[in-house]
């Protein structure tokens, strides 16, 4: 049997507990004991990006982030981009330019993006690029996506 | 059985874990080992080191690069220290996974996983790296090839763990970091070569060929470089160097590759290190 290891952390905003087993994966545990069903399994081996969160503002892969390892850090998922007014604009820019489909890859291509967006507020194209790289979409051909992350940083409009 | 698990703070807690429960795992970023843990490969210890700030950082002495063993991809990207003395190093970093790996993948868990594709380990076999083991009883040091035994193999003893890795600084180096893949990201290298070397006067010394996923190790190919070390380059040369290289790799069929592709790639992409070495823009190019 594995032990539960105690854990404390941000969870979109909030001070968390659990008591995880060490080899759960962080997206089982947004997903199944919080219901932050936004980040996906895809492949579950880090090669589509559907399970993309951020830690400590740095984007992660949910599938293959060890839960245990989200102790003392700030966790967030794409439900916890949105304001208190909703969408956030990064979010609305998506709704806007038509970069959701199917949807599936979406929460994971916002987290990316917004990872983009905090390390370059006005990111070149090529600086999105390689910051979705990692962020499969089976739908949109990913021209409105990165078109999405640029309208984003022009303003939010 | 029970897994224990710990978290230190600190690499003399680390350290003292490791003495106390010698066949513990160690856990680093995870993206090697997650992948097997939630199969069911469950160790009966687990010490995540992940967080040991000791262990993250990048610092540039007088003639060498120290890199502690749990430095993220995504910190070897972002340090101009790491572009500027072990550029090798950072265009392996540049061609690695993607953002989401590259923030939790270390330089120690690249080597220690010894996997013949690592592509860190590659680079750092190319700029003549040595890593630093310690224990509670003390630290050694060892050269990649004395470190990296075989596929999953490494030189590792009971209680060890890998502190940093030290790149000695080699001025006027140029280096290329070639790897396979129709596109730039996640890629596991098929075949890959890093290749470092000082030129002067068209001659090139210190000529380094390291050749990745052909042979169970990272391997260099000694023969090609001995052909070239020291000599002018001209087309006659390349064609036996390639051919050298391409001979003495010893690459196998799997679900990437085929063995005669992987010795293609790898002469193809020895003959573009040896040939930027010939023309000076492209040079130029290969040094930034
Ligand atoms: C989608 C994807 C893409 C990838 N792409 C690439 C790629 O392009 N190139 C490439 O080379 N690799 C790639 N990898 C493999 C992997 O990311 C790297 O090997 C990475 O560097 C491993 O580091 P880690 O910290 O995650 O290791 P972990 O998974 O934490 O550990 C790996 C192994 O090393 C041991 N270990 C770790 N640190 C130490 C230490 N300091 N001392 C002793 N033992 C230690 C662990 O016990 C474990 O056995 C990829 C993986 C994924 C999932
Ligand atoms: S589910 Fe994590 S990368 Fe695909
Ligand atoms: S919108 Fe369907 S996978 Fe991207």
């Amino acid at each position: 049997m594995q032990p539960q290891v105690e854990i404390r952390f941000t969870l979109n905003h909030r001070v968390v507990t659990a008591a995880v087993p060490p080899t759960m994966a962080l997206l089982e545990l947004v997903r199944d004991r919080f219901q932050l069903t936004g980040a996906k399994l895809g492949c579950g081996e880090g090669e589509c990006g559907a399970c993309a969160l951020l830690m400590d503002g740095e984007p992660v892969l949910g599938c293959l982030t060890p839960a245990v390892d989200a102790d003392g850090r700030e966790v967030l998922t794409a439900e916890g981009l949105c304001g208190a007014k909703g969408l956030s604009p990064l979010q609305q820019a998506f709704v806007n330019e038509g970069a959701v489909q199917c949807g599936y890859c979406t929460p994971g291509m916002e987290i990316a993006a917004e990872a983009v967006l905090l390390e370059h507020p006005t990111p070149t194209v090529e600086e999105i690029r390689r910051g979705l790289e990692g962020n499969l979409c089976r739908c949109t051909g990913y021209v409105a996506i990165v078109e999405a992350v640029q309208a984003a940083a022009g303003g939010g409009r | 059985m029970t897994t224990s698990y710990l978290r230190p703070t600190t690499l003399d807690e680390a350290l003292a874990a490791l003495a106390t429960t010698p066949t513990a795992r160690v856990l680093a970023g995870g993206t090697d080992w997650m992948i097997p843990a939630r199969a069911g490969a469950v160790p009966d210890a687990l010490i995540n080191i992940f967080r040991v700030e000791q262990l993250r950082s990048i610092r540039r002495t007088g003639d060498a690069l120290e890199l502690g063993a749990c430095v993220t991809v995504a910190q070897l990207l972002k340090s101009k220290d790491v572009l500027q003395a072990a550029p090798v190093l950072w265009k392996a970093a540049d061609r690695f996974a993607s953002p989401l790996v590259r923030s939790r993948a270390t330089l120690g868990g690249n080597l220690c996983n010894a996997s013949p594709a690592a592509d860190l380990s590659l680079a750092l076999l190319a700029c003549d790296a040595t890593v630093t083991l310690a224990s509670k009883g003390g630290r050694r040091s060892l050269t990649v090839e004395e470190l990296v035994l075989g596929p999953r193999k490494t030189a590792l003893g009971p209680g060890e763990l890998l502190v940093g890795v030290r790149v000695p600084i080699r001025a006027g180096q140029v280096s290329r970091f070639e790897k396979s893949g129709p596109r730039p990201a996640l890629e596991i290298s098929a075949a890959a070569v890093a290749f470092t070397a000082t030129v002067e006067g068209g001659r090139l010394t210190g000529v380094r060929i390291a050749c990745g996923a052909v042979a169970p190790v990272p391997m260099r190919a000694k023969k090609a470089e001995a052909l070239v070390e020291g000599r002018a380059l001209d087309p006659a040369l390349i064609e036996a160097a390639v051919e050298a290289a391409a001979g003495e790799v010893t690459p196998i069929d799997d679900v990437r590759a085929t063995a005669r592709y992987r010795r293609r790639l790898v002469a193809a992409y020895v003959r573009r290190c040896l040939e930027a070495c010939t023309d000076d823009r492209r040079l130029h190019a290969a040094a930034s």
